[in-house]
């Protein structure tokens, strides 16, 4: 009893402090209409400053919490809000997830940049931990602070939407920006009001927790998980259900630890998992999202149908050249340039699932661990059948975790997928091995598992150089493949979706199979990537296959232009340039760390990726050829984009098409 | 054109366009527009789909910029002025289709009013003595109200606000003719209080019979300006295509 009292004290504390975190994101979220995935970064970086202030130059407590949560922090929020997340309109939900995934990203490289994780930075409880008994149970000072915060905030917020007209038009600006315009407020000042408070509840939550969890940017980072669950019992939009969310989160994840941790078996290790679990079964739990039909806006994105003959002869150019300059690769540039290729299959993968059918995902890499742990289990030997188990068991998990996805949509989507991978990056994988049915299947453990390289009869690929004529020969096969779907009539069923799942619906096209199939494929290639990169590497620590280590090669594949093959190669590039140019100037590394972020938040300007600018610029260049050519008829029949925002129409036109469109409107034959 | 200036209008017009151009990404779609209202009067902006009559309302209201050409309001220049200053100075658009904010409740709805810098208690008095049904509603949310009653909502904004420019885009779109009627019963009691009330429709039998001048639109040029029973037959030509 006197434990259960100890467990409940502790939840209830930890359950206040979330509570702050998923006030600020639920704030965030119904005021903009962004979901913030990058709130527990935002508390990260704010508790870093904090110990800045006041053990770092040793500033009086309450002076640097003045300073940090009611100056730097909110000034903060307000220049993201109106820096970057402005221009978040007209994008898909994928586009926006992705910015701030960029931005949390972002903010983990910058916070190892200035506060390298090597230096112990001691972060004390307010009132140096004083506590005093009530009911037998000891309390801290610093637990009732932050129950206190947590109600404060509570009333704080309620009272502030529902009372005051700035409040109000916080909520206006969700329901309809054009409108309040118009009403005579300013939808800016508003947004970015309400990312300002948003970004100090973040970072007062995460100074709050920081004592317990020490200073350091990942665990605090991925605290904002229990945070989300919390969010999403209030569906994000309720603060009540949120605040009662996360006491119930606290509460559980308290009392699994008290009662679990002692166990020597395999729940023993289910601490980090718990609010994940929890989420994942609210997310389940949630309602059907409704069919909705297109919102009638254009997105700026990008989603050219390639020439399958082109790109096979570009797939073709790619392997020669690799055969070709294989041999004269340094061994440390090769080891690059193939890993940027094993995570390029990983990146090919997500262009079906989130280019062409616009589903979000965050546990590509938890894929591309299942396919190395099945190669590794099946084919110790290397036999090339164990990459068809790969892709194989890949796809099969693929399609068990596309279960949810089949009922939800856009950032839910994307929640139950992280939440999968933080259950298996920070439980499973660490796992020494699983045994079901009496088989063991060994895991990546706390060290690392040896994955196979690929053997086939007569010939080996052991070597380096024969990795890469391997990696180049997988990566051009399966980016054939995809530009195939791409045109298939699949593809087309893809697109459709993306565009108006209720349009499909009405055409009698079944979605569950659809988004079953296209999950398990984008899961199936995941693993066949993970497989080849797991071989690459030989020897495999769990992290290799981390949510932190799908961020990058996620955001590199939509900077690339996640709608495109094209794009998946740019991205690829830039990994590997990343990585090159990080192990020649170590100096730079810091700043390389933070690239795919910033890269990521670039995208607010193009979100068609680096693929679409290319593609552009090579349009143009040949139009002006052909223009000074000077033949008429030579704009022939092959397809381009043209954009057609003043019709609301954005789908590949034909160039006669075109003429007699610019016929009707007067201008004249086309140029 | 109407009220040119040396048309025997003691008046200055309350609202003025004066040779305004205006497009969506270079796609020009009204062009040369001159237009004069004068103070308290209803005017009718009629003329058949795509003809450009809610792009000259968003301009008219600093919604949308101009290209080329100036908007004046009560003689003074405004292109370019942010429209919460317009708000200020008692211009009031309702836009196309309803114009409320579906998740807040008709409360929270006028208390966005007072942006155009009124006092909620006013609001609220003068919205629910017009608009009866809206004080049995005011804790219901906007969203669930009717068609109707949704269109109240939105008028209501300008009871508040004096004198008033009331752009009216689509009155009555989807809604029952007896509502309808309703409706332009209250903005003619609004127009003989002191407000000018522009009128938009596609329909445009009801609004001229309401109105003392009328403008007609087709493919992007007022066409023809002047009484109501002058325009009739440029509207017809209008919607015929022949203009």
């Amino acid at each position: 009893m006197h434990n259960f009292l100890i467990y409940s004290v502790l939840g209830l504390s930890a359950g206040a402090i979330y509570a702050v975190a998923a006030g600020g994101l639920v704030l965030t979220y119904t005021t903009s209409g962004i979901f913030n995935f990058a709130q527990g970064a935002i508390g990260m970086l704010g508790a870093f400053t904090y110990w800045q202030f006041t053990y770092g130059w040793g500033w009086p407590a309450p002076l640097s919490l003045v300073i940090v949560l009611g100056v730097i922090a909110p000034l903060f929020g307000a220049a993201l809000e109106s820096g970057i997340l402005r221009g978040l309109e007209q994008t898909t939900e994928a586009v926006r997830v992705v910015v701030t995934v960029a931005i949390l990203s972002a903010l983990v490289g910058l916070a190892l940049w200035i506060w390298p994780p090597n230096v112990a930075r001691p972060f004390p409880a307010f009132f140096n931990g004083d506590k005093f008994t009530i009911v037998g149970a000891a309390v801290t000072v610093h637990q009732l602070i932050s129950m206190g915060c947590a109600v404060a905030v509570a009333i704080g917020l309620a009272v502030l939407l529902r009372r005051s007209r700035v409040g109000t038009d916080m909520r206006a600006v969700v329901d309809n920006r054009d409108l309040l315009v118009i009403y005579g407020g300013s939808p800016d000042r508003v947004s970015a009001l309400s990312w300002a408070l948003g970004s100090s509840l973040a970072t007062l939550s995460g100074i709050l927790i920081a004592p317990t969890l020490q200073l350091s940017v990942l665990p605090l980072t991925l605290l904002i998980v229990n945070a989300y669950a919390a969010a999403i019992m209030g569906r994000l939009s309720r603060l009540p259900a949120t605040f009662v969310g996360a006491i119930v989160l606290g509460l559980a994840e308290s009392y699994g630890v008290g009662y679990l941790s002692n166990r020597g078996d395999f729940l023993a290790g289910i601490r980090p998992a718990i609010p994940v679990m929890i989420l994942f079964v609210v997310l389940l739990a949630l309602p059907h999202a409704r069919l909705r039909g297109n919102v009638g806006k254009r997105s700026r994105d990008w989603f050219p149908s390639p020439p399958v003959r082109r790109s096979a002869m570009y797939a073709a150019a790619f392997v020669v050249l690799a055969f070709v300059v294989g041999p004269h690769l340094s061994v440390a540039n090769m080891f690059t340039v193939n890993r940027a290729i094993a995570l390029g299959i990983v990146a090919l993968s997500l262009i079906p699932l989130v280019g062409y059918a616009g589903q979000l995902t965050l546990c590509q890499m938890s894929f591309a661990g299942i396919g190395a742990l099945t190669m590794a289990y099946v084919a110790p030997g290397g036999s090339p059948l164990g990459l068809v188990a790969a892709f194989v068991v890949a796809a099969v998990v693929g399609a068990l975790v596309a279960i949810p996805a089949l009922r939800l949509r856009g950032i839910y989507l994307a929640l139950s997928t992280a939440a999968f991978t933080i259950v298996l990056d920070r439980w499973i994988f660490t796992q020494d091995a699983l045994r079901i049915f009496g088989w063991r299947i060994p895991l990546f453990g706390i060290y690392s598992l040896q994955v196979p390289r690929v053997q086939m009869p007569g010939v080996s690929f052991g070597s380096d150089r024969a990795q890469l004529v391997l990696l180049s020969l997988v990566f051009s096969i399966v980016a054939l493949a995809v530009v195939t779907i791409r045109r298939s009539r699949y593809g087309r069923v893809l697109l459709a979706m993306r565009e108006s799942p209720a349009a499909c619906a009405t055409l009698g096209l079944r979605l569950t199979v659809t988004k079953m199939s296209v999950f398990a494929l984008s899961a199936g290639i995941a693993g066949l990537g993970g497989a080849l990169y797991g071989g690459l590497q030989t020897a495999v620590p769990a992290d290799t296959f981390s949510f932190f280590q799908t961020l990058p090669v996620l955001l590199l594949a939509v900077v690339g232009g996640i709608g495109a093959v094209g794009g998946a190669v740019a991205g690829t590039v830039l990994l590997g340039l990343f990585e090159a140019i990080s192990r020649i100037w170590p100096s730079t590394s810091n700043l390389i760390a933070v690239a795919p972020g910033l890269a990521g938040i670039g995208l607010v300007r193009n979100p068609g990726g680096i693929a679409s600018d290319l593609h552009a610029a090579v349009t143009q260049f040949r139009n002006r050829r052909r223009v000074s050519a000077a033949s008429a008829g030579s704009a022939g029949d092959e397809a381009f984009e043209v954009p057609l925002e003043w019709i609301g129409i954005d789908r590949t036109i034909r160039a006669a098409d075109i003429a007699a469109l610019d016929v009707a409107l007067g201008r004249g034959p086309a140029s | 054109m109407i009220a040119a200036p040396d048309a025997p209008t003691p008046t200055v017009p309350i609202l003025e366009l004066r040779g305004v151009d205006a497009g969506y990404n270079g796609i020009g779609a009204i062009w040369d527009v001159d237009l004069a209202v004068a103070p308290g009067e209803i005017f009718a902006l009629v003329g058949p789909n795509g003809a450009g009559k809610s792009t000259l309302i968003s301009v008219a209201a600093c919604l949308h910029p101009a290209t080329s050409g100036d908007v004046l309001l009560g003689g003074q220049i405004v292109n370019g002025t942010a429209p919460r200053e317009l708000v200020r100075r008692g211009v009031c658009v309702v836009p196309e289709g309803r114009s409320v904010f579906p998740n807040l409740t008709v409360q929270e709805n006028l208390l966005l009013v007072t942006h155009a810098g009124v006092s909620v208690a006013e609001v609220e008095a003068l919205a629910y003595e017009r608009f009866p049904v809206l004080g049995t509603r005011r804790k219901q949310l906007a969203g669930t109200l009717s068609g109707g009653e949704q269109q109240m909502l939105a008028l209501a904004r300008s009871v508040a606000v004096d004198p008033a420019v009331l752009l009216v885009d689509e009155l009555s779109m989807g809604l029952a003719p007896l509502v309808v009627a309703e409706l332009y019963a209250f903005i003619a009691e609004l127009a003989s209080g002191g407000a000018t009330v522009i009128l938009v429709e596609q329909f445009a039998r009801t609004v001229l019979g309401l109105a003392e001048n009328a403008a007609v639109m087709s493919n992007g040029r007022i066409v023809r300006t002047g009484k109501p029973a002058d325009v009739e037959d440029a509207l017809e030509a209008a919607y015929l295509g022949e203009l």
